[in-house]
């Protein structure tokens, strides 16, 4: 009797829990891509609008909380983050875990404006590689550091692959990324899903901003060597792609937006820049690429302001 | 040419790809991921694992003009003891980003500190860089040398409040590295620590693993106090954290288990005894592990991601106190028809199984069995639901499965020293009679479950550990216990478990036992039921003559009625002309005493069976008449009427009485009906052979009557 009770209190209670989606996600991409800086203003959530789908953003383990203390250190102190160490071992490198819930639950395979009033939450664990590893480690073929990160991929079932949205390093980053995709391509595991999401970065800066709720476009536009080496690999099975804009600092205002950084050098390798206001500081974007890596469907109302 | 005195200092540093710029300065185009400018291969394991543990890093965020060091004495498990210390400085990238560079001086020497600091300050008199500079190029093998002497001053007065560890000095006091060493050493002559001191820091990563700390700037001093306040200093000495929580993030972050996180995690088990005691700072510190990763919040923000799920199965193992917290929050999971995140932990549990089964000595058992207790003696009480222990122990790849929890309940073998685990059972589930049978009937079920799963071998297995249980309960075992157990069941007794256990015995088997040990009284009753059989059958030849004796009264009969099927064809009693000679010499007088008892009887026996056989007779639809027409034909001796208003209590005449007595005792020689009295007997108040009297005239004036009336149904 008890018993059955209290089964029957649980499978209520597991029918009111929020349905959850799990992601293991690895970061790529160049030097100063902004890689950790995404993964801290996602940890620092700053500022967020009440009006926005995303109910919070809670780092689940002590690397997660320590990026919290990143952004209050050295991005909201107008600082630049140091460059990541590269690890020796891809085991060593900071795995960051996040719970996200967002306030309401839309359908994944229908239209995405099925409110059902039930929130859902994503939780992932994330690591960012150092940029060595896209610049040069995947060109040292024996190395066993480069086969303690391929192992260590092989984990994932989402890769992030940053660029900074103002390089011109198209050619660069599509051999870069064709040959990480040939690397992995041995341990692919076709009945898995493998998901890669082009995610553009620094679109704070004018020529981006305007051009944000098209990142398919920008992305053509901008890097069509990568977009097309994604499209061949895509072509395989259980293979997709898909792209996304965002901005870590954000932009100040909205009739005559400026973005909330100042830049400090601009060269073929992109820009880098320090936080303007860290008061009015509004990450955009930084949700859309995890919530289609963890539930395969892209959210519409992520991708807006 | 080296002196005696000469000591060798060798160095490296972080490994960066540098780029020479126009003005003679340089930048760093990424980092190698190894070092460089090294003289020293390999570099000692206890260093680099001090650098793993972040005892030389300084925190991100703010940098220092003057260079920072951080002097330490590491001791390597051969006894040779390190001098250690590290310079470090701000460099840049090509990107214009500052980066924490670290040139590291060692030297095998237990005053190795005082030495490489008096080289550091020469070198710098001399204007030679010692700071970071990835073109000051160093060759494998070849040292630094110096003959420097460290000064031999008395170190000035510690400043106050040095009994503090550690002890943070205020800013803006002129003291010299050196100084800053020997303060270090001083707080080692009373605390035993290892010296470990930090110099003109602004923030460090682990600011609790140092003696001394001397802060760049005051907002330094409260940057190292508020991580001071958050971080504990326990156990960080004697573990190698960096490398245990490596282990738990290999493990947590990867469906593979890796046999070398395994094993650093066998080599720092947190010890049971230690993690049962809450105020253990050891238990402390593995909590603080799990929690680094995320544990705590798992729980309470329901995080159920294959990572969270890894990380709270690990923790059930490591910290055995923690595995019903880990059940009852899986459990929502366990009533999901899809439960992915109860199959990610049995995998990971039987990954993990097939690693710590290469462990030689098993250590982690002494977790494992705890576990077991913990979860069997909340079950017995009913603290927790059903599907937990079953999850915990039916599953085949769990941890905790019941092969473990049998060998868990089994008793220790003779000599041995009990497991904690073993103890805890002795004073949990062995303590009274009740807690045992519990124990026993919860293995029945487990058993019962297998047998239905067609799992034979485990169940039987269950079985016998719940006979043995049984046996410590009630002092015997039910045999279907045995039977499913795979023992005899016809032994009385047999060994199970070390234990000489008894089965429960059946009732037939009860008597069988009770006629054993009572044998000679059962001889005796036997001769006795012997003999009351042949008295028996004695009677009943007797009889079976007296029936033929009737059957010829009834042929011989002068009644030429009878002959020509009158329906009254009983023969009368009467006269000797119609009896044999041998029966006329049987039918005598009555004697007195025999009429005389009969009579003083009568009331109770003979009119009570003479009415009972007119009643039974009445209810076949039988008048009175013809009733008293057919007993007065049986029963009257001389054509006499027998007088029926005696038997009906009407009347209350002897002689009438008499002549009745006289008829049924004549009756009874005629048929030959033992005790020869007179009396028609009734039962149940008179069982004795008189009631056969009763039986046999009823008898025979139910089938006369018959004969009178073949219609009647009723007969």
């Amino acid at each position: 009797m008890f018993e059955r009770l209290k089964q029957q209190l649980n499978t209520v209670k597991s029918e009111l829990e929020i349905p959850q989606s799990n992601a293991v996600i690895r970061v790529i991409g160049d030097r100063a891509s902004g890689k950790t800086t995404y993964m801290a203003a996602l940890a620092r959530w700053p500022n967020a609008n009440p009006a926005s789908l995303v109910q919070s953003v809670t780092p689940i383990n002590e690397v997660g909380e320590a990026l919290i203390a990143k952004a209050q250190n050295v991005l909201e102190q107008g600082l630049e983050l140091e460059p990541s160490d590269l690890e020796a071992d891809a085991e060593e490198v900071n795995d960051y875990s996040f719970s996200i819930i967002l306030k309401r639950q839309f359908s994944l395979r229908s239209s995405h404006t099925n409110l059902s009033g039930i929130p859902i939450q994503l939780n992932i664990s994330c690591k960012d590689y150092a940029g060595e590893f896209f610049s040069d480690l995947l060109y040292q073929a024996n190395d066993p550091k480069l086969k303690s990160y391929l192992a260590d991929c092989m984990q994932a079932t989402g890769i992030m692959f940053l660029v900074d949205g103002s390089t011109r390093k198209d050619a660069d980053y599509a051999i870069g990324i064709e040959k990480f995709l040939k690397t992995l391509e041995p341990y692919d595991n076709a009945s898995e899903l493998r998901q890669v999401a082009l995610v553009l970065t620094k679109c704070e800066q004018p020529d981006l901003w305007d051009k944000r709720h098209q990142p398919k476009r920008l992305a053509d536009a901008r890097y069509p060597q990568v977009c097309s080496k994604l499209q061949a690999w895509q072509a395989g099975t259980s293979r997709k792609i898909d792209f996304f804009a965002t901005s870590a600092f954000g932009i100040i205002g909205t009739q005559f937006p400026e973005a909330n950084s100042k830049q400090l050098t601009r060269s073929r390798g992109g820009v880098t820049s320090i936080l303007k206001d860290p008061k009015r500081w509004r990450p955009f974007g930084l949700v859309a690429p995890i919530y289609w890596l963890c539930t395969g469907a892209r959210h519409k109302q992520l991708d807006e302001d | 040419m080296n002196s005696a005195q000469d000591i060798e200092i060798h160095e490296f540093s972080t490994g960066i790809i540098p780029e020479r710029m126009a003005d003679g300065s340089w930048v760093s185009r990424g980092f190698t991921g190894q070092y460089m400018n090294v003289t020293l291969d390999p570099i000692p394991h206890e260093i680099e694992r001090s650098i793993a543990n972040k005892e030389f890093a300084v925190a991100e965020g703010a940098f220092s003009d003057r260079p920072t060091m951080i002097g330490r004495i590491i001791s390597s498990a051969t006894g040779e003891q390190w001098s250690v210390v590290a310079l470090i400085t701000k460099g840049q990238d090509e990107k214009g980003r500052s980066a924490s560079l670290y040139r590291f001086f060692l030297a095998q020497s237990p005053d190795g500190l005082a030495k490489i600091l008096a080289w550091v300050e020469s070198q710098q008199k001399h204007k030679k860089t010692i700071v970071f500079n990835p073109f000051d190029r160093k060759q494998l093998g070849q040292p630094n040398t110096s003959n420097v002497l460290p000064s031999t001053e008395p170190p000035s007065d510690p400043p106050s409040l040095f009994q503090i560890t550690p002890f943070v000095i205020k800013p803006g006091e002129n003291f010299s590295p050196s100084q800053i060493n020997a303060f270090a050493k001083l707080k080692v002559c009373s605390n035993k620590q290892p010296v470990a001191w930090a110099y003109n820091v602004e923030a460090l990563e682990q600011p609790g693993r140092f003696q001394v700390i001397l802060p760049a700037s005051d907002a330094a001093v409260i940057r190292i106090q508020r991580a001071l306040s958050t971080q504990s200093t326990i156990s960080a000495a004697v573990l190698d954290e960096e490398s245990i929580k490596s282990a738990i993030k290999g493990l947590i972050n990867s469906s593979q288990v890796k046999p070398e996180f395994v094993q650093t995690l066998l080599a720092n088990l947190p010890h049971v005894e230690a993690a049962i005691a809450n105020s253990s700072c050891t238990k402390n510190f593995w909590y603080k592990l799990f929690d680094g990763q995320g544990a705590t919040n798992a729980l309470k923000q329901k995080i159920y991601s294959p990572q969270m799920v890894r990380l709270l199965t690990l923790r059930a193992v490591l910290l055995p106190e923690t595995l019903l917290t880990f059940l009852d929050w899986l459990s929502p999971e366990l009533n999901k028809s899809k439960n992915d995140n109860y199959q990610t932990s049995l995998d990971f549990q039987s990954r993990l199984q097939q690693q710590l089964a290469l462990d030689a000595e098993y250590q982690i058992l002494q977790q494992i069995d705890a576990g077991i207790v913990i979860v069997l003696s909340k079950r017995l009480q009913e603290q927790i639901p059903g599907e937990f222990a079953q999850w915990l122990f039916l599953s085949k790849e769990s941890l905790w499965a019941q092969e473990r929890l049998i060998e868990v309940l089994r008793p220790p073998l003779q000599g041995s020293e009990p497991s904690i685990a073993q103890k805890s059972i002795a004073n949990t589930f062995l303590r009274d009679r009740a807690s045992r049978g519990k124990v026993a009937e919860f293995l029945e079920e487990l058993g019962q479950r297998n047998l239905i799963k067609k799992n034979y071998e485990i169940s039987a297995s269950l079985y016998e550990a719940s006979a043995y249980f049984y046996h410590l309960g009630d002092q015997q075992v039910p045999t279907e216990i045995l039977r499913r157990a795979n023992l005899s069941t016809k032994e009385r007794t047999q060994n199970v478990w070390g234990q000489r256990v008894q089965r429960k015995i059946t009732f037939i088997e009860s008597l069988d036992s009770f006629i054993e040990e009572n044998s000679l009284w059962f001889i005796v009753l036997f001769v006795l039921i012997g003999t009351l059989l042949l008295l028996d059958l004695w009677f009943q030849r007797n009889q079976t003559l007296n029936d033929r004796g009737r059957e010829e009264i009834l042929e011989t009969s002068p009644n030429p009625q009878t002959k020509q099927g009158d329906p009254i064809s009983v023969a009368p009693l009467t006269g000797t002309a119609n009896r044999s000679g041998s029966q006329d010499s049987a039918v005598s007088l009555v004697p007195s005493e025999v009429e005389s008892s009969a009579k003083a009887q009568f009331e109770k026996t003979t009119r009570v069976a003479i009415q009972k056989i007119i009643d039974e007779s009445e209810t076949r639809n039988f008048s009175m008449q013809e009733i008293e027409k057919i007993m007065n034909g049986i029963l009257s001796t001389s054509g006499e009427t027998l007088d029926f208003s005696v038997v009906a209590g009407e009347t209350n005449d002897e002689s009438a009485t008499s002549e009745w007595i006289r008829a049924i005792y004549r009756y009874q020689q005629v048929r030959k009906v033992s005790p020869l009295n007179g009396v028609l007997g009734t039962l149940p108040e008179n069982q004795d052979g008189c009631f056969s009297t009763t039986c046999m005239l009823f008898d025979d004036v139910m089938e006369a009557l018959k004969a009178q009336d073949p219609g009647n149904p009723g007969v």
